[in-house]
């Protein structure tokens, strides 16, 4: 273009009652997203998008945007090409009618095919509006972009997370007005609501920004919040103590003030007496203040509080006084809640969940908590454990829910299990029953520690298995994002516990005997109910399995094969994986895979081999064959010997399995000789792909 | 300043400001949006603008009068502003410097808080306004009262009257502040509150009240078929307060409680429709 761009900038202010701090971070992504894409649709050509946000305002900031939109070329249809022009193939009343009213020229004009034949077309620039026209709409549209899960209506017409009470608009540094959420935007801002609470007419995006620097606002959230991680560094540093903190409690507070000060407190010694968690969890909740541990990780008696204000001296001394007063008063809380509550043993509170429900069609937590003790009993047995750690596990799952009664927990939901380990301590349980109390919950999440103590892996197992089995068995099954009960999680804590622990479980066992415990109604329901079951935990456990191994055919033939203990599933992923590409691997699958095609047509209720039945002399041997070897095989397979077993198959099975298929009719019109024949290859074909692997599911190249 | 004056204070600011002052409701209540002058003006479709002292009853707060913070017992400073004017933020601060809390010398939130209340199906969007970590008011845009969309967005602001008395007389034990002078709080209040904590929590008759319960609901869905929208809800107020002592005393199973709220909001949603019908059309 000859001409020389001019370039101008957006700066967009939506000034607002304060914003929910979780609303912010996500305004601040929509708003940069939504602009890109906005200016996009609207053809206009920009060089880069800021946002910015705090509690009080969003902003986006527009730079080098070209003044007029980009052209477009739009393509028109003419009359067709018959209708165009004349026998002397000169241009017709239609077409010249069509170049008049387009205003296109007639040697820019084109004939093109069509469905209904050849047509003249023509392409028309469309005229470029000026960004200045159509801004309005624009930043109508982008407003009206930012989504939030919860609108209010405040009398305006409007709906926004909160009320807005100001828009400023600048272009080429000056206002732009017009009607927009019930206001008239203006050039007009605000600085910070407390410190300087009057209007301000802005004369530039210069003088934006520093109006609102000397005016106590601190647009950048990155800067608010790296302010507030060297505050909490230098208390931590000053008082010797842990430099961690909770992330979580930083972003709401970075986007809770819009001039972040600092206010380093203490209080009474004594209460040090109370849970570090619940100190943690009262600061945090309470007051929103970080709490500062020492390098052996216990809570000191100090805090940090974060403030929406520069203070110093007299001020700063009695807004500190404040903090530290309300903050008593919230620990004497947690003080009666804790003598309370401590009045009885923990283990006198396990009656008391008989009023509480679990589940509305399940029954309540005291009968969960029964069911805990049973299957946590099954698999300490199942696992061999001696007869005083059993019933240490045992009073461990019987205690593991008591503390949903207690007020603190009632207070502090989250502190649910430590609360419970806590008062175990003071009520004079044992170190492993206190320590699996505490740990029965974990892992919370997918990067959450598994429990450390046996006694926590057990309880843990049983509560998430009794989870799935108890919802699922009244229908609270997941699916798509729906899991309000988090079971997907349940069953990832499942298998990660035995797989990180090398618990040997029998699942079937442990599916059976949790179900068991619930009311189902009927066989028929306890067997679709475990088919359930134990797909919803095959999924976890593929999840993780192709995290490690990758393999994902072999993964599936394994499971496939046999997923009762899932120690032994990854035993035989990784001696399989050692002969993946082995002349052996490569033969064992063809026999897999051949005897498994010819089965796909057989009945599924075929008899026993009967050797009587047997006509030709190759059959018979090939029965003799597996007759000879698969109680070797089988041998080798239980002493979890997949290679060597996968090598005797292959010697024993490959030559005569495949003559036996070049030689032999197997669906003959006999149907008791045909049978036989079936059986004989169900036989070969389930003696691996039902103990080691269902290699017909994989797909092989031969190198 | 003593805290007869502070609600003096409230008054004045609040009549200048062109509120009707009306006064506590006669029935036991949990907060002042239980009273008439909230509950049924909102869905008024009149202006209203109010203010007024609500004592407030909340059994399960009890702590006998040891904790200074929070008690069974204690007084709401309630402002009705519908519709909600645009300067209704700068007006609350503004009451605020009026009483002498000067908000450049504090720290000064608004934390996200969409209220709600399930017994009465009330809900709004705002805030609980921090004040140096201490929440002292509750700021809401009304967004739906008895179950019914309103029309007119009314803004509630209850002030904690005796929390901002600590911040103002710089006593964080609310039985040691000034209620007038020579006279403190607890000599007014402490005695009540060891009481009414040990009645609520321990010897409240639980059969009594299950029985009243059943009375007063009877009684309301009686005046309800009537057409007695006052006295209905009325009894309305006397089920929800009996309710929250079954509470307090751990008669009522966490498995029963949806089912005894639900029983209290069906009758609060039939008497704000019914004032809605008469009144809000």
């Amino acid at each position: 273009m000859a001409n020389k761009k001019i370039i101008n900038n957006i700066l967009f202010e939506v000034g607002t009652e304060p914003l929910p701090a979780s609303f912010i971070y996500s305004a601040m992504k929509q708003l940069k997203k939504n602009a890109q894409e906005l200016l996009k649709a609207h053809n206009i050509t920009y060089g880069e998008i800021e946002t910015f946000d705090t509690y009080r305002r969003l902003v986006v900031y527009i730079k080098n945007v070209d003044e007029l939109q980009k052209a477009k070329e739009i393509e028109l249809r003419g009359p067709s090409k018959e209708i165009a022009y004349d026998d002397n193939n000169k241009p017709t009343k239609a077409l010249l009618g069509f170049l008049n009213k387009t205003g296109i020229k007639q040697i820019d004009i084109q004939i093109k095919k069509t469905p209904q034949g050849d047509y003249v077309f023509g392409t028309k620039k469309k005229e470029a509006n000026k960004v200045s026209n159509i801004l309005p709409k624009v930043i109508e549209e982008l407003l009206n972009s930012v989504s939030c899960d919860k609108n209010m209506h405040w009398n305006k017409g409007y709906t926004f997370v909160r009320p807005i009470r100001w828009i400023m608009v600048l272009w080429k540094q000056k206002p732009v007005v017009f009607k927009l959420a019930g206001l008239e935007t203006s050039n007009i801002t605000y600085g910070h609501q407390i410190l300087s609470p009057k209007a301000h007419n802005v004369k530039s995006e210069k003088d934006y920004f520093l109006y609102l620097k000397r005016n106590y606002v601190e647009l950048d959230f990155l800067s608010r919040r790296q302010n507030i991680e060297k505050a909490i560094n230098a208390l931590a540093m000053k008082y010797k103590g842990e430099l961690s903190y909770d992330v979580d409690l930083l972003d709401e507070l970075t986007n809770l003030c819009e001039c972040p000060g600092f206010i380093a407190g203490s209080f009474h010694k004594k209460y040090l007496s109370v849970p570090g968690e619940v100190l943690i969890t009262s600061m945090k909740k309470g007051q929103k203040l970080f709490a500062i541990k020492d390098k052996s990780n216990k809570v000191m008696p100090v805090f940090l509080a974060v403030i929406d204000n520069h203070v110093s001296g007299k001020v700063e001394k009695n807004i500190c006084e404040n903090y530290e007063k309300v903050l008593e008063a919230k620990l004497k809380d947690s003080e009666f809640f804790l003598s309370q509550d401590t009045r009885e043993p923990l283990v006198k509170k396990v009656d008391k969940l008989k009023n509480i429900i679990f589940q509305k069609d399940i029954g309540s937590m005291y009968e969960k908590t029964e069911r805990l003790v049973n299957i946590s009993d099954f698999i300490a047995h199942h696992l061999g454990l001696n007869k005083e750690k059993t019933e240490k596990v045992k009073r461990c799952a019987y205690l593991s829910k008591a503390d949903l009664v207690t007020d603190m927990v009632g207070e502090f939901p989250a502190l649910q299990g430590v609360i419970g380990s806590r008062y175990a301590l003071k009520s004079k349980e044992e170190p492993l029953v206190c320590e699996g109390i505490l740990e029965h919950y974990q892992p919370k999440s997918q990067d959450d520690d598994i429990p450390k103590s046996i006694a926590g892996c057990i309880v843990s197992l049983a509560d998430k298995l009794d989870n799935i089995t108890a919802y699922f068995s009244v229908g609270l099954i997941p699916s798509g994002s729906y899991d309000p009960y988090a079971l997907r999680r349940s069953a990832l804590g499942v298998v990660r516990i035995i797989l990180n622990k090398k618990l040997s479980v029998s699942m079937n066992l442990l599916i059976d005997k949790s179900i068991s415990l619930i009311s189902v109604g009927n066989q028929i329901k306890a067997s679709e109910l475990k088919a359930q079951v134990i797909d919803f935990l095959n999924q976890r456990l593929r999840q993780i399995l192709s995290q490690d191994e990758g393999e994902l055919e072999l993964i599936e033939s394994v499971i496939i094969a046999n997923c009762d203990n899932y120690l032994d599933i990854v035993e035989r992923i990784k001696q399989l994986k050692k002969i993946r590409q082995s002349k052996d691997f490569f033969e064992c699958s063809k026999i897999v895979e051949r005897t498994s095609n010819i089965l796909k047509k057989a009945p599924s209720n075929l008899p026993s081999v009967n050797k009587k039945l047997f006509k030709e002399d190759l059959e018979k041997q090939l029965g003799d064959i597996f007759e000879k070897n698969h109680k070797d095989i089988l041998g080798l397979i239980n002493k979890g010997k997949y290679i060597q077993a996968t090598e005797k198959y292959v010697c024993a099975f490959s030559q005569p399995v495949h003559v036996f298929f070049d030689k032999i009719m197997v669906n003959v019109d006999n149907v008791k000789i045909r049978n036989n024949r079936l059986s004989l290859m169900k036989d070969i074909n389930q003696l691996y792909a039902t103990h080691v692997a269902d290699l017909s599911k994989i797909s092989i190249n031969q190198n | 300043m003593n805290f007869q004056d502070l609600i003096s204070k409230l008054e004045t600011y609040w009549k200048s400001k062109g509120c009707v002052i009306v006064y506590p409701y006669d029935i036991e209540v949990g907060a002042g949006t239980f009273h008439t002058a909230t509950f049924l003006k909102c869905l008024d479709k009149n202006r209203w603008n109010t203010a007024f002292v609500q004592p407030s009853r909340r059994p399960t707060d009890g702590r006998y009068g040891d904790n200074p913070l929070r008690t069974q017992f204690y007084y709401q400073y309630q402002v009705i502003l519908k519709p909600s004017p645009d300067n209704v933020k700068q007006l609350y601060q503004d009451s605020l410097e009026y009483i002498g809390i000067n908000l450049k010398k504090h720290d000064f939130k608004f934390i996200e808080d969409d209220w709600s209340s399930p017994t009465l199906g009330a809900k709004g969007l705002g805030w609980e306004i921090w004040l140096d970590g201490l929440e002292i008011t509750q700021f809401t845009y009304m967004q739906q009262m008895g179950g019914v969309e309103l029309k007119d967005v009314a803004c509630e602001l209850t002030y904690g009257l005796e929390r901002i008395a600590m911040v103002l007389q710089d006593k964080y034990d609310l039985f040691d502040l000034e209620w007038a002078d020579g006279v403190t709080y607890g000599d007014l209040q402490k005695d009540r509150e060891k009481e009414s904590c040990a009645y609520n929590f321990e010897k409240a008759d639980i059969d009594m009240y299950l029985n009243l319960f059943k009375l007063y609901e009877g009684e309301a869905a009686k005046l309800i078929d009537e057409g007695l929208i006052i006295p209905a809800y009325e009894c309305t107020l006397k089920v929800s307060h009996i309710f929250n002592v079954l509470d307090a005393r751990k008669a009522i199973s966490q498995s029963e409680r949806p089912t005894f709220i639900a029983r209290v909001r069906r009758l609060a949603n039939k008497c704000a429709q019914m004032y809605y019908e008469k009144n809000g059309k």
